[in-house]
């Protein structure tokens, strides 16, 4: 048989990112199920109905001509920062880990996606054609007030009111966006324009990353896409006089393909962070919806290479109840592993957006030991599947 | 598999379907329930009759293993197989998935993929698909459980959610007792066990949580042996402990999924034609030439050191069907032991109130059979757990690794050292930090998977043991 003796790996680095397969996919299912969750909560009538409506567009979309990514595959950049409207799903998510000029800490959490109903050679060239889902949002946790702003956008994409122009190097939503193209710099750097409650965002992300891309997907994965874990970010939040200057540091990844969608049985807790001591950690906690059967946690350590972490743990040991509510969000863990013991903490215990899908994703403080030194660090923690029943 | 994700819950049902891969014997009594003794293997009780050629339509068709990853998900991830992967005579969806997968519509209308018997009982070798041929490159060495979970990443809706759960909650109740150490060899006895432990032996009820002791987490390692063998073989299984109607032994590759004994009578209206089927299965030819004079010269030392433990070949075609005491053979005692010393002895007992069997159904002997050898050259690595990588180093067993991991990427079969190719390594499992490494790593230092003991051809000159290895190319 031939798959168990094919390895189209190109690298340890490729192999060691195989694991971040999950996580990575995990960042799109939870954009996905805000999606199909918003629908839901626009419509008029009844959740069950409109739920099947998302449904529908889902099943549309299964049947569409969109392309699976299939067989061996490079990652090219600054090319694939760019949109892949071939593909059936995309994603943009970033997390970034800031502090103000006062040292206060800021966590801000862009993501954006497109859900694929018709690919444009069914469509044609009708500007009203439904073509896509795109759905996006923007939080911003102010560690210091403990305040948490957040904002959530969807649009049928009708109009270029959502889309990408590759030639001028943008994907967008309405007035947000991502561009990565800009002329003059080497590389250009990669900026992110939002509002967020009606305060102007803007953030630029130096894309020479601190920390190499990690390429997911290729071979048999029907997606692809990557990760830059560590990237230098300056930014400001606020205009004119009131402007706050940010810096620190920001994680993204970028998936496309055939990607999970809403309704599975499968939810995640997924944790990215920034330590102090220069290395990275993805944290993926997989388990049922259902609450039987045992959890799987997987992690990649990021430094001069990445690194699978095998037998680590990841048990909550606090968890935060919204006033209202019977739902317990465990945002309090502790990570240990052979190397590893480390504490996160929520910056603030409510960063729960009232998005149309609520989820539980916010900034968390981290502290411990690795490799028997002290270390810190700061992250974000998006967790799902607590509010279905 | 081309579809890395699935592959390695295929071959987790796929031990189910191996599922009764044989079991121990007693060292003691003769004449106690449950053992049998050493020496010849009586002819078996007449064995139903059945019509090969249903059997393998049966065999690649029908959903004796009926839970499973919803078909939508699974197409998510997998294309149609490539045609080296297809096999002739499969109907529907089946035609074009990968051999080791079958499709069925479950109850709620739920197309489902689940593993069939070939996932553990084909194999490539020499760019060949052979049915039967035992595969000695699953990997068994992974969290069920987790792979599971993966599988789940593309479900959705109502039906094929609760279909993903209820094959989920299945490989939960079994995971704990499935990880072997290395990759290539098999855990289905240990599987079978742990599927008794949670069902009742007369309704089939499945039960979360075992219902009598399960087995011991950490599974004693099998190679799978060719099916072929069972032409001539009066039972089933290394202690011979699959006595009785053979194809209700068969069956036990449904236990994973069945729901009740009406699932189960209807599995076995067509397991008589299956085990027709297998036993009407011929050993493949060498596929490589074979020096005639150096084997003639073989078949003299065969005659005189081999064959009466192992039968004759050719015109005179014997087989004796003997047991011998692991005192005798000599060869890792650790399953034959597990298997008599009364430590399994609860799963016989459910064996024999349940449909699967009668009272003398699960019945081990203290020793191992010395197996048929047709077809020998294709069935490495060797001895019952496959800890000898090639026949050239069987036959010595001076040379026999410590440790050794095959050579993958690609594999490779070596005509002169009759196995596949593998490195002989200076150091075992303990000593290898890396986890992805070590479970490379064949490791006989272990417990189970020793490679000592028969030595009968220890005293060959190096030329005799050529032209013995010769000759066992023309079996």
């Amino acid at each position: 048989m031939r798959g168990e003796t094919e390895h189209r790996t190109t690298g340890p680095r490729r192999a060691a990112f195989e694991r971040l397969t999950g996580p990575l996919v995990l960042a799109l299912a939870l954009a996905l199920s805000a999606v199909c969750g918003t629908i839901a909560q626009a419509q008029p009538t009844p959740a069950e109905i409109a739920r099947a409506a998302a449904d529908g567009l889902i099943d549309a979309s299964l049947d569409a001509a969109f392309e699976r990514p299939a067989g061996p595959w490079t990652l090219t950049l600054p090319q694939d920062h760019g949109a892949h409207p071939e593909a059936r799903t995309e994603s943009w998510t970033l997390a970034a880990h800031l502090t103000t000029e006062a040292g206060e800490a800021l966590g801000i959490q862009f993501a954006l996606t497109r859900f694929g109903v018709r690919t444009l050679a069914e469509v044609g060239d009708d500007p009203w054609a439904l073509r896509a889902l795109h759905r996006a949002h923007v939080i911003v946790t102010r560690g210091a007030e403990g305040r948490l702003m957040a904002e959530e956008r969807y649009s049928r994409g009708a109009l270029d009111v959502a889309g990408h122009d590759p030639r001028a190097g943008t994907v967008w939503l309405e007035d947000w966006s991502i561009g990565f193209a800009s002329p003059g710099a080497t590389p250009a750097p990669m900026v992110l324009s939002a509002t967020v409650e009606g305060t102007p965002l803007t953030l630029t992300l130096t894309l020479t990353p601190q920390h190499e891309a990690l390429a997911a997907g290729g071979g048999d994965a029907p997606f692809r896409g990557y990760a830059l874990s560590r990237l230098a970010v300056e930014g400001t939040l606020g205009t004119g006089a009131e402007a706050e200057p940010l810096a620190g540091l920001a994680w993204l990844d970028h998936l496309w393909g055939d990607l999970p969608l809403p309704g599975g049985p499968v939810a995640y807790d997924r944790l990215v962070l920034h330590l102090d001591d220069g290395s990275d950690l993805s944290v993926v906690r997989t388990r049922r919806s259902d609450g039987r059967g045992e959890a799987t946690v997987d992690a990649l350590m990021i430094e001069d290479a990445a690194t699978a972490t095998p037998s680590i743990t990841m048990n909550a040991t606090d968890t935060w109840t919204p006033s209202g509510s019977e739902i317990a969000y465990p945002t309090a863990w502790r990570i240990e592993g052979p190397t590893l013991d480390l504490r996160l903490t929520p910056v603030i215990e409510n960063q729960r957006p009232a998005f149309a899908v609520p989820l539980w994703s916010g900034m968390v403080r981290v502290d411990g030991r690795r490799d028997g030194a002290p270390v810190t660090g700061t992250g974000t923690l998006q967790l799902t599947g607590y509010e279905d029943p | 598999m081309n579809c890395r994700l699935l592959s390695p819950i295929l071959l987790i049902c796929a031990a189910l379907s191996l599922a009764a891969c044989d079991d121990d014997s007693d060292a003691t009594a003769e004449g106690e329930a449950h053992r049998s003794a050493l020496g010849t293997v009586a002819a078996a009780v007449e064995q139903r009759p059945g019509n090969p050629d249903e059997g393998y339509r049966a065999l690649v068709n029908e959903p004796y293993v009926s839970c499973g990853i919803p078909y939508n998900a699974y197409r998510r991830v997998a294309d149609p197989a490539p045609q080296d992967l297809r096999l002739p005579g499969r109907t529907g969806l089946n035609a074009e998935l990968p051999y080791a997968l079958t499709h069925h519509i479950n109850a709620d209308g739920v197309g489902i993929v689940s593993n069939n018997c070939l996932t553990c009982h084909a194999a490539e070798i020499e760019g060949e698909l052979i049915v039967g041929l035992g595969n000695e490159f699953g990997d068994f060495t992974q969290d069920p459980s987790r792979t599971v979970l993966q599988s789940g990443t593309y479900v959705r809706g109502t039906a094929e959610t609760a279909a993903w759960q209820h094959f989920a909650d299945r490989i939960a109740g079994i995971a704990p007792y499935t990880r072997t150490a290395t990759v290539g060899v098999n855990p289905a006895t240990n599987l079978t066990w742990a599927l008794m432990a949670h069902r009742d032996p007369e309704t089939l009820a499945w039960s979360d949580t075992p219902l009598i002791d399960p087995p011991p987490t950490e599974p004693l390692p099998v190679s799978v042996p060719p099916w072929w063998g069972m032409r001539k073989k009066n039972a089933m299984f290394y202690t011979t402990i699959g006595r009785g109607d053979h194809a209700h032994f068969m069956l036990l590759a449904s236990m994973l999924c069945v729901e009740d004994t009406s699932e189960l009578a209807a599995i076995d209206a067509y397991a008589p034609d299956i085990r027709a089927f297998i036993a009407s299965l011929e050993a493949p030819a060498y596929p490589f030439a074979i020096d005639t004079a150096l084997a003639a010269r073989g078949e003299r030392l065969f005659a005189r050191d081999c064959a009466a433990c192992h039968g004759t070949y050719g015109a005179n075609e014997s087989y004796p069907n003997k047991v011998y005491a692991l005192s005798e053979v000599g060869t890792d005692p650790t399953y034959a032991t597990a298997a008599t010393d009364g430590s399994r002895d609860r799963f016989y007992e459910w064996v024999a109130r349940s449909p699967y069997g009668t009272a003398d159904s699960a019945a081990p002997a203290p020793g191992y059979i010395a197996p048929p050898l047709d077809g020998v050259w294709a069935t490495a690595p060797y001895l019952h757990n496959g800890s000898v990588p090639d026949m050239r180093t069987l036959l010595d067993s001076r040379t026999r690794p410590t440790y050794w991991r095959h050579r993958l990427a690609p594999r490779a079969y070596l005509p002169a050292d009759m196995g596949w190719a593998h490195d002989v390594l200076d150091q075992g499992q303990d000593n290898e930090p890396d986890p992805a490494a070590r479970r490379l790593i064949y490791d006989t230092t272990r417990r189970g998977y020793g490679n000592g003991g028969h030595t009968y051809s220890d005293h060959l000159s190096a030329d005799e043991r050529d032209a013995l290895l010769e000759y066992l190319k023309t079996l």
